[in-house]
């Protein structure tokens, strides 16, 4: 059996159900056969007791209405306002930029909806290579096939091009489908 | 109908709307804990009128600080440990200019509101609880306040030693000398 010396310093977490589950067993053990241990723990029970109805709590009636009345009547501090709004500032800077990028991808996608020519235009030009002059002097001009809505679009943006610069020639290459725009040499329009 | 969550997802709702502004918010929170935090408050300070106005500062520290509460220990210890702060702030600046220990009794009797009636003055006055409070009074402060916060407050020791910021064997040491000091002085106040 443990000594009284060893047992009677965990007697009051004993009491208060915080020894481990092996400290408890052997406090428990002890206790069978100590009176002297056993009148402590029943005073520190008691002693619970008496604090509890010795040691008066105040009345709380009006305490939150109290509280409530006096953080209205006073502000928070500068720093923490200042921090309140530079926190607010962020999210709605964070929620500005998530919008703005929503908005952008949708106007992408419209365009891209919307107008299904602007693509094939755009690849008719960028696949359009600019000869030399010299190969266009040299290479006979072919037939140009015009039944496609894309190459009749592209047709009609050559057509403007040579209208303004009359230096410029075009012509298809059926075999490559590619349309070669002539770049001469005298831009001034006087070939 | 209103889907009721559970009680901590309430409570950081409540904290988090706090943490905006809203008084009626904050508001609740006051009155889910104003009970403990006088209470701790009380562990510390022997005139419960002090405790009551300490209870009330916490809380005006605790909405003013609430954007600086990270949430690394809840929000109820933390409460706690504003009331503890200030009360030991508040006894410090008190020991400067102590009251005799007899008129400190008497002002306590005194200030007890009116309102309470004349039985709970002849409580207050009971032979036994006056002797308690007068072995109370003789333990040093931090036996004082882990024995008030346990038996009044029913705090575990984890808790008590995250509100006063030491380790838990210290609690669990400290709540020992202060049971057996204060059953010791008792027996002495018993026999005279």
């Amino acid at each position: 059996m443990a000594h009284c010396t060893e047992i009677s310093p965990l007697l009051s977490a004993f009491k208060d159900g915080e020894l481990a589950q092996v400290e408890t067993e052997q406090v428990a053990l002890h206790l069978q056969d100590c009176p002297t241990c056993r009148e402590t723990l029943l005073d520190f029970v008691l002693l619970g007791h008496r604090l509890q109805s010795a040691v008066a709590m105040p009345s709380l009636e009006g305490f939150a209405e109290g509280v409530m009345a006096k953080i209205a009547a006073s502000q928070r501090p500068w720093h923490q306002r200042l921090l309140y709004r530079l926190e607010q500032l962020r999210e709605q800077w964070v929620a500005a930029i998530a919008l703005a990028g929503v908005a952008i991808a949708t106007a992408s996608l419209i365009t891209v909806l919307v107008e299904p020519q602007t693509l094939t235009r755009f690849s008719a030009i960028v696949r359009t290579p600019v000869a030399s002059g010299k190969y266009a002097q040299n290479t006979p001009l072919p037939a140009m096939n015009l039944s496609a809505p894309a190459e009749q679009d592209s047709q009609t943006f050559i057509s403007r091009i040579e209208s303004r610069h009359p230096s410029i020639a075009t012509w298809s290459e059926p075999d490559y489908k590619t349309t070669v725009i002539w770049l001469g040499d005298d831009n001034s329009g006087n070939d | 109908m209103r889907n009721a969550g559970r009680p901590e997802d309430d409570e950081s709702e409540l904290i988090r709307r706090a943490r905006h502004g809203d008084r009626e918010a904050f508001g609740a929170l006051v009155q889910r804990y104003q009970q403990r935090v006088v209470g701790v408050a009380r562990s510390l300070v022997h005139n419960p009128d002090d405790a009551v106005e300490l209870g009330q500062e916490t809380f005006i520290r605790a909405y003013q600080n609430l954007p600086s509460f990270e949430g690394r220990s809840s929000f109820s210890t933390w409460l706690y440990r504003i009331a503890s702060n200030l009360a030991i702030d508040w006894r410090r600046r008190e020991s400067r200019y102590p009251v005799a220990h007899g008129e400190e009794a008497e002002n306590e009797l005194r200030k007890i509101p009116s309102g309470q009636g004349d039985s709970f003055r002849a409580v207050v006055r009971d032979e036994t609880n006056y002797k308690v409070r007068q072995a109370l009074k003789q333990l040093t402060p931090e036996h004082r306040q882990v024995i008030l916060l346990r038996e009044m407050e029913g705090l575990s020791y984890e808790e008590i030693s995250e509100i006063l910021d030491c380790p838990k064997g210290t609690v669990m040491s400290r709540l020992h000398y202060a049971r057996s000091h204060l059953r010791s002085l008792l027996k002495d106040l018993e026999a005279e």
